[in-house]
């Protein structure tokens, strides 16, 4: 009977400890990611630099949660709700280690940069990068909270990372026609606008699983995107008298 | 005796006495948890294997953590929260998360389990660090941990104490945002000044009178400009200071509409501008009336300086009503829907994502305005910054050439009256 007991106290500590490491992944890409913001905002090559080594402990994170999820799937045979946490791990962990990926790229390209990028951008990128960042802050923390209606409103709100991602493209296209020196700069922008709306989708595909792993169903496999909605911003009209 | 002996390594200055009083707690109860399971230990041979020195422990957490005055809580091993005070669970609830998974936070807890406690007298040493966040509001926070001495390092449970630097972070980088904004945007501004005081300096008394008066004017416009620059900066600062703390009072939307309307009145002197106003009763915010004002000021300004066309009257309407469950950012929340209406020309798609953005301007209008009309790039900004200090959101519609329309949410306040009339859609 004990030794029941004991094998239900390490199932338990073992799922906090995989419940803990997705924590501190999520806690180290917001920080990657935060980083990368400080850099484009103040020109900071520092925090460009250390953001492109935390890449790193990322990906070691990533590998411990997939060795522990498939661990407890092979000993344990979790079910129901345990079952499909522990699934929804593996591409949740996929999910932060590609958007390190993204920021670190990001903090490269800012370290490559021949000339600072000229203040108005940089306004804008930092917008938009604020942006990103909190709806990963909300995501990891509907995912620590277990709310599927916070996942789903952050799956929605994706659309705005993508109207600003559109917004900023557009502008940076006028810009090198218009100025054609300045083509290598708007070149190095727009991945970096690009790379920044790709941290956002890995929020919505985290965000879907979260839901899964509350509700066990799954989401529509499209989202409203930006460009189909720029005319239908308000999602209901107000009643006119 | 506890106390002497944690005095010197526990956080300095003003703290001192709060954390004595807690750590005496800590230290006490945890000596009588390693007690009791001394004497259980000979009765009872064959007790779970758990621990009951951290079963005690983890059931006292919360009594614990609330005596203590201050910001506290008490995490597990693994860093997930095992009992949190009210004091840290109001100024923190939504952050902790976000605070406790940051790598700073992280490692300090790894360092804090692993630091030894040589004998029962001697406590393992507290380790700190200081935690940023950038997002919803910035904020910084120091975190002081000390692992509370269990049979083992597995079960040990870390004592966490919290302190906001949040103003100290946000005074400083007030400082180097106004600097840094204010020294580039008044350099155009400035350049124009000088440019005609240089200009009036040459011609002497030659200049004549009519180029004079113009000379003076657009200086006088310039000036002007730097004022509003300025003073937009300095209000931007000081809400972004006053950012962490929500507004609690108690706002009659009837009441800001009429201070707006007393506001704006004169500005819709002539046929060429109407203003209509319209609201359903008993809507009642949570929000500073000045800060709000500003808000619908700056909006209806924002109409009159982009929408007004010649031969073609301005409308500008303020609505608001109780907003549909699945306006706001959770269903959960009551809100009120406040709209500005116009009917100017409207803004192209592409500009509205960034509308909010700090010096944002929308170039390329239709038709140029001259240099005095340009706005600071801050209004919409400030807006912004407002409403997020309210738990608020605002989101733009404009179709070219129609019109454009800004809706505001605003959470509601419970108030009996505001229940009655639920969601009651007046037409």
């Amino acid at each position: 009977m004990h030794q029941k007991q004991h094998i239900v106290q390490r199932y338990e500590d073992e799922l906090l400890h995989l419940r803990s490491l997705m924590e501190q992944m999520g806690g180290l890409v917001e920080h990657q990611l935060s980083l990368v913001l400080a850099a484009i905002a103040e020109n900071d090559g520092q925090a460009a630099l250390q953001a492109a080594q935390q890449d790193r402990n990322v990906d070691a994170l990533e590998h411990k949660v997939e060795t522990l999820a498939i661990r407890l799937l092979a000993l344990r045979g979790p079910m129901a709700a345990d079952l499909r946490e522990i699934v929804a791990c593996i591409p949740m962990a996929g999910a932060l280690e590609r958007m390190g990926d993204y920021a670190s790229s990001i903090a490269r390209r800012l370290s490559q940069m021949e000339q600072p990028i000229p203040r108005p951008a940089r306004l804008a990128l930092s917008e938009m990068g604020r942006l990103v960042l909190e709806h990963l802050r909300r995501i990891m923390d509907a995912l620590e909270h277990k709310d599927a209606d916070a996942a789903h409103a952050i799956w929605a709100a994706d659309q705005l990372v993508d109207q600003y991602c559109e917004a900023m493209t557009a502008d940076s296209l006028e810009q090198m026609t218009r100025h054609p020196h300045t083509i290598r700069l708007h070149i190095a922008l727009l991945f970096i606008i690009r790379n920044l709306e790709r941290i956002g989708d890995h929020t919505t595909n985290i965000a879907e699983r979260v839901v899964f792993m509350v509700t066990g169903s799954m989401l529509p496999p499209s989202r409203p995107h930006g460009h189909d909605s720029q005319h239908s911003l308000p999602r209901q009209e107000p009643s006119n008298p | 005796m506890a106390a002497s002996l944690l005095l010197p390594d526990l956080i300095a200055g003003a703290c001192a006495c709060l954390a004595l009083t807690g750590w005496g707690m800590v230290w006490h109860l945890s000596r009588h948890a390693r007690l009791s399971e001394h004497e259980t230990r000979h009765h009872k041979p064959d007790r779970k294997p758990t621990p009951s020195n951290n079963t005690l422990l983890a059931n006292a957490a919360p009594l614990l953590v609330e005596a203590i005055p201050g910001m506290a809580l008490i995490l597990g091993s693994m860093g997930q929260i095992l009992a949190c005070n009210e004091d840290a669970q109001t100024h923190y609830g939504n952050s902790l998360g976000a605070l406790l998974r940051h790598p700073n936070a992280r490692d300090t807890l790894k360092t804090a389990l692993h630091a030894p406690s040589v004998t029962d007298a001697t406590l393992p040493a507290a380790c700190s660090t200081t935690v940023q966040l950038d997002v919803p509001v910035k904020c910084s926070v120091h975190l002081a941990m000390r692992r509370i001495v269990g049979s083992s390092e597995r079960d040990s449970l870390v004592l966490v104490l919290l302190h906001d630097r949040s103003i100290m972070q946000a005074v400083d980088r007030m400082r180097a945002d106004f600097v840094a904004h204010a020294s580039h945007e008044l350099r155009t501004p400035l350049a124009s000044l000088s440019g005609f005081i240089d200009l009036m300096r040459e011609g002497g008394d030659t200049t004549d009178p009519s180029s004079r008066t113009l000379y003076l004017d657009i200086m006088n416009q310039q000036a002007t400009r730097m004022q509003r620059l300025i003073d937009r900066l300095l209000y931007l600062s000081q809400l972004e200071l006053k950012g962490h703390h929500r507004p609690h009072e108690q706002l009659d939307v009837d009441e800001l509409f009429a201070l707006v309307l007393g506001e704006v009145t004169p500005r819709f002197h002539d046929s060429s501008r109407t203003l209509t106003v319209d609201h359903e009763e008993n809507l009642i915010l949570l929000a500073d009336s000045d800060e709000m004002v500003q808000v619908l000021l700056n909006l209806i300004e924002n109409a009159i300086r982009y929408g007004t066309r010649p031969d073609h009257p301005l409308h500008v309407r303020l609505h608001a009503r109780q907003a549909t469950p699945d306006e706001g950012p959770s269903s959960a929340m009551p809100g009120i829907l406040i709209t500005v209406e116009d009917n100017g020309p409207g803004i192209a798609a592409h500009h509205i994502p960034r509308l909010t953005e700090r010096f944002y301007r929308i170039t390329n209008q239709p038709e140029s305005h001259t240099e005095s009309e340009q706005g600071t790039g801050l209004g919409l900004a400030i807006v912004r910054q407002i409403l997020e200090r309210h738990g608020g959101q605002i989101r733009f519609a404009s179709t070219p050439g129609q019109g454009t329309t800004c809706f505001i949410w605003l959470p509601a306040a419970h108030t009996p009256q505001n229940r009655a009339t639920g969601a009651i859609p007046t037409p």
